[in-house]
């Protein structure tokens, strides 16, 4: 089941990976699982699959009434303003705002502060990299960008995928461009979505990205600077 | 895999069937991503929760690598909770359930390797038990972890460079332990 076709790499694998190899097998084989808890692991599904429910049935309802709120608060001709936060992000072709005069720029956010992106898709920043949360993983999830596991001196832009009830929660971190980040794109089968920005106070060089689509996402992100110039892609 | 094409209701037994046949393989996976048997139990306890919640949409024909990268992203989670847990508590309690007699030299060899594995980052480690105890190919490591296939390579590399050079796993390359090199 675990095993699907590793000779053709093993060909090319390091000298004494062979080792490794025994040392985790004994490692592995070296415990006696017991046997498996299912009566508990279904209660927990169980509960989790109805805060799931829940959570997508408040979601419902913030949909049909977030429309109403906007028009009442702000009229029709309000426009689109980046510094707030959004509870979703749609499809839009081409950026029709100049460069630099009107160029958005990231969301400042404190540490630890929670943006709400949509329900149950909540990020936030920490000096140790990225966090958020999604209605399947409460729980929260984390890419740290102090691990050395990616290097801030050269243009990089990452991108999970988490998709929930129809929807597409999509978010990443980008790091070490050059200029100021503005805007990003994720290709969708509907065409390419903005997405929005965050980062910490003071300039730390990197930030987070995120977007909410309605269908499958690709794997092409591309942040622009306030210039327009690219700042960083994926792949 | 005993799993049909259509979608499943949660309460499909194919469920239980999975579980029952994946969960001891999944938990020797999971010891090696944590180190700690109780710790491992958890994980897989919690990812097979997570799975059994959306039992239904998971692909029939993907069901391993779907609970693989459950597996995966949560222990990245729970990693990231327990490195606040110990700033937090930096004086935590002993384990009780590794003080079993006999065995001696294959106690000290796990440890060797947990302790050597446990001084990787966290992706590192994963790669290399994905790679090397899942047998899995580079490419799908990388759909796993959501990263470049080069990025796995890179982790790969890396990672074998520091076992190579920790002291716990090159002394238990050896063929015989060193006197008194662990208590």
């Amino acid at each position: 089941m675990n095993h699907l076709d590793p000779e053709a790499e093993r060909d090319a694998e390091p000298a004494g990976t062979g080792r490794l190899r025994e040392a985790l097998a004994a490692a592995a084989y070296d415990v006696t699982p017991s046997r498996v808890p299912l009566a508990a692991v279904e209660r927990r599904g169980r509960l989790l699959r109805r805060r799931r429910r829940a959570t997508v049935l408040g979601a419902g309802c913030a949909v049909l009434l977030a429309p109403l709120a906007f028009v009442t608060l702000h009229g029709p001709d309000d426009g689109d303003r980046v510094t707030r936060p959004a509870a979703t992000v749609s499809a839009s072709p081409t950026p029709s705002t100049s460069p630099t005069a009107t160029a958005p720029t990231p969301r400042v956010v404190e540490p630890g502060e929670r943006v709400t992106a949509a329900p149950g898709f909540v990020l936030w920043l920490t000096e140790d990299g990225k966090h958020w949360t999604t209605p399947d993983m409460p729980e929260g999830q984390f890419r740290s960008v102090v691990d050395g596991n990616i290097d801030r001196t050269r243009p990089g832009v990452s991108l999970q995928t988490d998709g929930t009830d129809g929807r597409v929660l999509v978010s990443g971190v980008y790091y070490g461009g050059e200029g100021t980040a503005s805007v990003v794109e994720v290709a969708s089968k509907d065409g390419p979505v903005r997405g929005k920005l965050l980062e910490l106070p003071g300039r730390p060089g990197w930030g987070v990205w995120y977007a909410v689509a309605r269908s499958d996402v690709g794997t092409t992100v591309t942040v622009r600077d306030t210039e327009g110039r690219v700042y960083a892609t994926l792949p | 895999m005993p799993h049909e094409t259509s979608a499943a209701p949660p309460e499909h037994p194919d469920f239980a069937a999975y579980a029952s046949a994946a969960w001891a393989r999944l938990v020797r996976t999971a010891l090696l991503l944590t180190g700690d048997f109780h710790e491992a139990e958890d994980l897989v306890q919690t990812t097979l929760a997570k799975v059994y919640a959306r039992w239904g949409r998971v692909p029939p024909d993907d069901v391993d690598f779907y609970v693989r990268r459950s597996l995966v992203n949560n222990n990245i989670s729970r990693t990231r909770r327990r490195r606040v847990t110990h700033l937090l508590m930096p004086f935590l309690p002993e384990r009780v359930h590794q003080s079993v007699q006999g065995h001696a030299e294959s106690v000290e060899s796990r440890a060797a390797i947990t302790e050597a594995l446990g001084s990787l980052s966290t992706r590192q480690r994963t790669v290399l038990v994905l790679r090397y105890w899942e047998d899995l190919p580079e490419t799908v490591i990388a759909e796993v972890l959501n990263c470049s296939p080069g990025t796995v390579k890179t982790h790969a590399r890396r990672g074998l460079e520091a076992l190579r050079s920790h002291p716990a796993f090159a002394a238990a390359e050896r063929p015989h332990p060193l006197p008194g090199a662990r208590p």
